[in-house]
């Protein structure tokens, strides 16, 4: 978790991806940082997400988005 | 170009540049992406690293892309606009200015997101002038005052039929002097949030805090949720309405640029 947190904060900094519950819902990211985030997730898992995995629901806590990693990673 | 007439030859080209440490600008939803085929002004241009998908309006194009390296293979000609909104990774966000620069394009001006959080406004009444929700027989008056404010080639504005929706979902508001429109706020609302998209005040009614009225009443009539705003911090009685409303940064930053001459 440490290093999705410490990605998450690359991408976009100053959210509070620990505690943060509702990170879409909430508008605290957007569309454009999701697609950014797994751009730079796919790049240091060396996992494929696919487009149609860009969904508010895979976005709205770091833990929502550990899981879709560890999905993509079979 | 290539017309792209159907959803998934969009999304299969996505995902041919689709991959780990790519730059894009672009992330319309699939119901955005509809409204662009129905108007048949959708095309892709592509090279082995880059995506470029252009987006025709009246006169000009809007540019997004997937980048995944540099430099950039040549746009298409023509006038065009492209913005780059990026938060964080201000190395690549650099690097593909530059890019862009090195293609023709010339920055115009930065925007940034500003936020409210969720509490109640109080609008002060108006004064002289009626505020209300849009109707129907207001699609006209906001659509002119609009065009009237806001630049056509980089100002966003909505065409009638999306304006026409916003204000049948209720997220339009105007304030009306002697039957005309005098200022407008039009809103588009999310799961737990809404969002100005356009707020205008006629020019002879500036300077008398109508806008901030207007933000007010919106704020009000939805209930006080969350609320964000792009403004350009190059406008300073526009952001200072905001500030006075209780909006603040939340650093989300862009910048516009074109490429091509005005006419």
């Amino acid at each position: 978790m440490e290093k999705l947190i410490g990605i998450l904060k690359g991408v976009c900094p100053g959210v509070d991806f620990e505690n943060e519950k509702a990170l879409c819902d909430d508008g605290i990211i957007n569309s454009l940082d999701i697609v950014l985030i797994v751009s730079e997730l796919m790049d240091a898992y060396g996992v494929e997400i696919d487009i149609d995995d860009l969904v508010p629901e895979n976005f709205n806590t770091a833990e929502d988005i550990l899981a879709l990693v560890e999905r993509a990673q079979g | 170009m290539e017309k792209i007439t159907e959803l998934n030859e969009l999304k299969a080209a996505i995902r041919r540049h689709f991959r780990g440490g790519m730059a894009t600008n672009f992330t319309l939803s699939e119901a955005e992406i509809s409204g662009e085929l129905k108007s048949g002004g959708l095309f892709i241009e592509e090279s082995p690293d880059c995506l470029y998908i252009l987006r025709e309006r009246d006169g000009h194009r809007i540019l997004n892309y997937y980048v995944n390296s540099l430099p950039l293979p040549p746009v298409p000609d023509g006038l065009t606009v492209c913005e780059i909104t990026a938060r964080g990774r201000e190395n690549l966000r650099r690097d593909i200015i530059s890019a862009l620069e090195d293609a023709g394009f010339t920055p115009l001006f930065e925007r940034v997101r500003l936020v409210r959080q969720a509490g109640r406004a109080e609008p002060n009444g108006g004064g002289a002038y009626k505020l209300s929700a849009a109707g129907e027989s207001d699609i006209a008056g906001v659509s002119s005052l609009f065009a009237s404010c806001f630049d056509r080639l980089t100002g966003c504005i909505s065409s009638e039929s999306v304006l026409a929706g916003r204000i049948a979902a209720g997220g339009v508001f105007i304030a009306k002097r002697d039957g005309c429109v005098a200022g407008a706020v039009e809103t588009a609302a999310d799961k737990s949030f809404t969002e100005i998209r356009h707020l205008a005040v006629r020019e002879n009614d500036r300077g008398r805090g109508l806008g901030g009225e207007l933000v007010r009443y919106y704020l009000n009539e939805t209930g006080g949720r969350k609320s964000f705003v792009w403004t350009e911090p190059g406008k300073p009685a526009a952001y200072k309405t905001y500030v006075n409303c209780g909006y603040t940064e939340d650093g989300n930053g862009s910048l516009v640029l074109m490429k091509g001459r005005k006419t």
